[in-house]
């Protein structure tokens, strides 16, 4: 079971789209899940989405202008649970500290954040995390140069297998990690 | 998942147990006893078919435990029928025979007898362990290889192949990705396959269906996977599947260990269950090694000719013409064509003008082996006679000429809608051997016995179910296109009765019988049918169905679907057939107008003979309108005057249409026209002053419609003699009658007139 991650695109504030070069990876029918770590930030982007995949799940960023998307969600997909929210709630922004209180909270496997436009993941305490990045390449208040980025996860059993995409140098680079439910 | 004959197997043996218990050695099965299981089984298809089916399924499996009972127990029946098939000199001719016998239609082994037909399993014995090896081994190796798991380990492969979103054509989840689109099409396909047998709808079956055809399509990218074949591979799994049950039952109750020590092994490594798959992959393999050009659709070569097919096309060309590319069509075509054309032309000119292409139906009896067409059981049996004949499928072509010959007379009679109707919902058979005889009859005339001629009639004659067997009367200009043409209409009519005029008459008056028979009928009529038609069923029993109920319950719905479907049916003809009529009178009218204005522009008193016809023909026309009805008793007058002779000897002589027309029906009817009531002329509006006159008279006549017009001249002049016959005709007998005549033909064309006149100046 394929699930897309990505989020802070922040269409059209500060960047005109996602890379072509992603967009030819996107192809609708693979994939089953999208999970969306909000600051998309406007409808356009969220039917773009909607055209990937039939289940799309998104939670509020700062700057997104559907106030009805929820702060924090949590979906379970196969013998996951995944957790999702975009992070800037949690202070300092992307310490690890910090999102393992709200992984604890949420009481999830996975926990899935973004706002930092940085790409991570990483397993800490047992509890995998992931934050996509941005996947428009957007900038972030603290850094300018924001390397384009998603995840794709990839659910079987009790394996978690995730490939990130970056682009780096209008080249597509893949790498790949796997995490396994103990 | 249980089967018929599995069932119906544990259920003789549990019978035969009790029964050897007891001392008995023969078993005690009673018919009711496996209808009952039967019947507690799978849905049958239509009650007709399934009546057959089922009781032949029971009674030759009655048959086997029983015949071989005195020879052996019923143990030892499964180590018997392998020996009869398997064991004796020259077995594979002999298998062939009975394959195309219909002798397998119960047999256990019929899974190695079509393994053997198409050459999976070669004929000598000792090599068929070693192929069945070879077989198994590659569809293993195939699966292994095509189904494909992308998430497995695989060092070595690049992360920018090897992650889910590559379009790469190496990357593994790529191919992923397109196998599972394929998988989707073909279980899109499976999952429609016999729906109406229960065995096809476990999961774990449709599963296997759908791994083999993919390894096919994989196999063969070329033909890939087209609709269609889902339907060739289901009846393999099932005899198969049949096979391994009974092997299993064996196995079980232990008569396995009969089959002497030597082939014990091979038995059991050939009907080895857990190999299903592999051996469904095998036959299935082989099956479509014939049937693959079938399948073939050539698109590309069409398009790249397209702008030149235009200009190529001929005038007139039939739509099969435009694109000979295609494999199928050439056979079709070639079917239709030649085979056809050479054993039934009259047919195939039906099918032609009503430009039913063959393809409409022929490429789904052809690429499924009219796997849609039959019943299970029937289209095993079908199977059979197919592959035992070679590996070639030639019998197919003629399979389908037979076919289409038993339907012929639906056919014939149908116009457009009805036949695709007919050919698309092909009605059920009751004994699908008859086709397989004929088949073989068609293609080597010289080595084959002819086979009665059965059609969809014939074979259905259950009282009040009934239709005319000869091909209905066309409209002159073959106007809707919907029946034989006239040259063989005639043809047809001449063999059963003398002349097509004839002919028309009995159809209106049997019509017209029919159509007031449900509350009572003319005796007259339906005598008449009898005579004319050789089967004694029909109309006149329609009121005594107790009489005739010889099937029970059952036959008296079927009669009244059967009743109500040949009543709209009739009806249907009865319109085509007032239309037509009024058809002809509307010309015969516009004729006789153009015909009276010349004749009276030319001053001919002396040529009453021409007047003579004139009225005649507006005579015909006449009735044709329907403002003359015509009574069936012209004849019987007819060949009643003749015989009286008052006429001028010149007259008497009767030309030789005539004579056939006289002969011919004489000895039909003569006694049958004695019974008739003599039903009084009437005529309509027109003449409605004249109403009591013809009734004044007795029994008389008028149109005698049921010669052919140039005859009408003959007889006309026949007749007469008596003045109390009034016609016109009879005006050439005496001249102050000529005269008379002459001048009220002029006046009122209607002869009714002349009578009145008649009567005076001879009363």
């Amino acid at each position: 079971m394929l699930v897309l991650v990505l989020g802070d695109l922040h269409i059209p504030h500060r960047c005109n789209s996602v890379p072509s070069r992603f967009k030819k990876l996107l192809v609708p029918g693979k994939i089953q899940h999208i999970l969306c770590t909000g600051n998309l930030c406007t409808k356009e982007s969220f039917d773009y989405l909607k055209t990937l995949a039939s289940d799309v799940h998104v939670v509020r960023g700062d700057f997104d202008e559907n106030m009805n998307y929820p702060e924090q969600k949590v979906v379970t997909v196969g013998q996951f649970r995944i957790g999702l929210c975009h992070g800037h709630q949690v202070v300092p922004w992307g310490d690890n500290e910090s999102l393992a209180m709200v992984q604890r909270q949420l009481d999830v496997d996975i926990l899935i954040s973004g706002h930092t436009h940085k790409f991570e993941a990483f397993e800490h305490e047992g509890k995998f995390y992931i934050n996509p990045g941005s996947a428009s390449g957007a900038y972030n208040a603290l850094d300018s140069n924001v390397v384009p980025s998603f995840v794709i996860l990839d659910i079987q059993q009790s394996t978690v297998v995730a490939y990130v995409y970056k682009l780096l140098n209008d080249d597509v680079k893949v790498e790949r990690i796997e995490y396994r439910k103990c | 998942m249980e089967t018929v004959l599995g069932k119906l197997r544990q259920s003789t043996s549990r019978i035969t147990r009790r029964a050897s218990l007891t001392g008995n050695g023969a078993p005690a099965v009673t018919k009711d006893e496996i209808i009952e299981t039967i019947d507690k089984f799978i849905p049958p298809v239509t009650p007709e078919s399934d009546n057959n089916n089922l009781k032949k399924a029971g009674s030759h499996d009655n048959g086997s435990p029983g015949s071989e009972s005195s020879s052996a127990s019923h143990a030892h029946s499964y180590s018997s029928e392998w020996e009869r098939l398997f064991m004796r000199q020259n077995y594979f001719k002999k298998l062939q025979e009975q394959g195309m016998d219909g002798n397998l239609r119960s047999s256990r082994f019929r899974s190695v007898c079509w393994k053997l037909y198409l050459k999976v399993l070669p004929e000598e014995k000792e090599n068929w362990s070693e192929h069945s090896l070879v077989w198994r081994k590659k569809y293993e190796d195939l699966k292994n290889k095509l189904i494909v798991n992308p998430r497995k380990e695989v060092e070595g492969i690049d992360l920018s192949l090897n992650n889910p979103l590559s379009q790469n054509n190496e990357s593994p989840w790529n191919k992923f990705f397109q196998d599972n689109e394929l998988r989707l099409t073909i279980k899109q396909d499976v999952i429609r396959t016999f729906p109406e047998l229960e065995f096809f709808k476990s999961e774990v079956l449709r599963e296997m269906m759908i791994d083999i055809l993919f390894c096919f399509s994989r196999e063969h990218y070329n033909l890939s996977y087209k609709q269609g074949m889902h339907e060739l591979l289901a009846p393999l799994i099932f005899v198969l599947h049949c096979d391994h049950q009974a092997f299993q039952h064996a196995c079980e109750i232990e008569s396995i260990h009969y089959v002497p020590e030597s082939f014990r092994e091979l038995i059991k490594d050939i009907m080895n269950p857990s190999y299903l798959e592999h051996d469904a992959y095998a036959m299935f393999c082989q099956v479509l090694e014939t049937v693959e050009p079938w399948y073939m659709s050539k698109d590309f070569v069409i398009s790249q000719y397209r702008g030149k097919d235009f200009i190529n096309a001929q005038p007139f060309a039939k739509c099969q013409d435009l694109n000979p590319s295609n494999r199928i069509v050439t056979k079709l075509t070639r079917i239709q064509d030649y085979i056809l054309k050479k054993h039934d032309s009259e047919l195939h000119l039906h099918l032609e003008r009503l430009e039913i292409a063959p393809q409409i139906y022929g490429i789904r009896w052809i690429r499924l082996l009219f796997g849609r067409e039959f019943p299970m059981q029937d289209l095993l049996m079908l199977w059979d006679a197919i592959f035992a004949d070679g590996i070639g499928f030639d019998l197919v072509d003629y399979l389908f000429v037979s076919m289409l010959l038993y339907i012929r007379d639906l056919l014939l009679s149908s116009d457009y809608a009805t036949c695709l109707s007919t050919l698309m919902k092909f009605p059920p058979v009751p004994d699908v051997h008859y086709f397989i005889v004929k088949s073989l009859y068609l293609r080597e005339p010289n080595q084959y016995p002819r086979p009665p001629n059965y059609t969809y009639q014939t074979v259905n004659k259950i009282p009040g179910k009934t239709r005319n067997h000869k091909a209905s009367p066309n409209p002159p200009e073959g106007k809707r296109g919907s029946t034989a043409s006239l040259p063989v209409l005639e043809d047809t009519t001449l063999r059963q009765t003398p002349s097509a005029s004839s002919l028309a008459r009995l159809e209106t008056s049997s019509l017209r019988s029919y159509h007031s028979s449900p509350a009572g009928y003319s005796p007259g009529a339906i005598s008449e049918n009898e005579s004319l038609h050789s089967s004694p069923t029909k109309y006149s029993t329609l009121p005594n169905r107790s009489g005739r109920n010889r099937g029970g319950k059952k036959l008296t719905k079927m009669q009244e679907n059967d009743i109500q479907h040949h009543l709209s049916y009739l009806q249907g003809r009865l319109n085509e057939k007032e239309t037509m009529s009024r058809y002809c009178s509307s010309k015969l009218d516009v004729h006789i107008d153009r015909l009276q204005s010349e004749l009276q522009q030319i001053d001919m008193e002396q040529n009453e003979e021409i007047f003579l016809a004139l009225a005649g023909i507006k005579q015909v026309r006449d009735v044709l309108n329907g403002t003359l009805k015509f009574s069936q008793n012209l004849l019987d007058e007819d060949e009643i005057n003749i015989n009286d002779n008052h006429y001028k000897d010149d007259v008497v002589i009767m030309t030789p249409d005539s004579d056939i027309a006289m002969t011919a029906e004489h000895d039909n009817r003569r006694e049958l026209l004695r019974k008739r009531q003599k039903m009084f002329y009437q005529s309509s509006e027109e003449n409605s002053e004249n109403a009591e006159s013809p009734e004044s008279f007795n029994g008389v006549l008028r149109p005698r419609t049921e010669f052919e017009l140039d005859d009408y001249e003959k007889h006309s002049k026949l007749r007469g003699g008596n003045a109390a016959r009034g016609n016109m005709s009879e005006s050439t007998i005496s001249e102050s009658q000529t005269s008379l005549s002459s001048g009220n033909m002029v006046d009122s064309p209607n002869p009714l007139y002349c009578i009145e006149s008649w009567e005076e100046v001879d009363g």
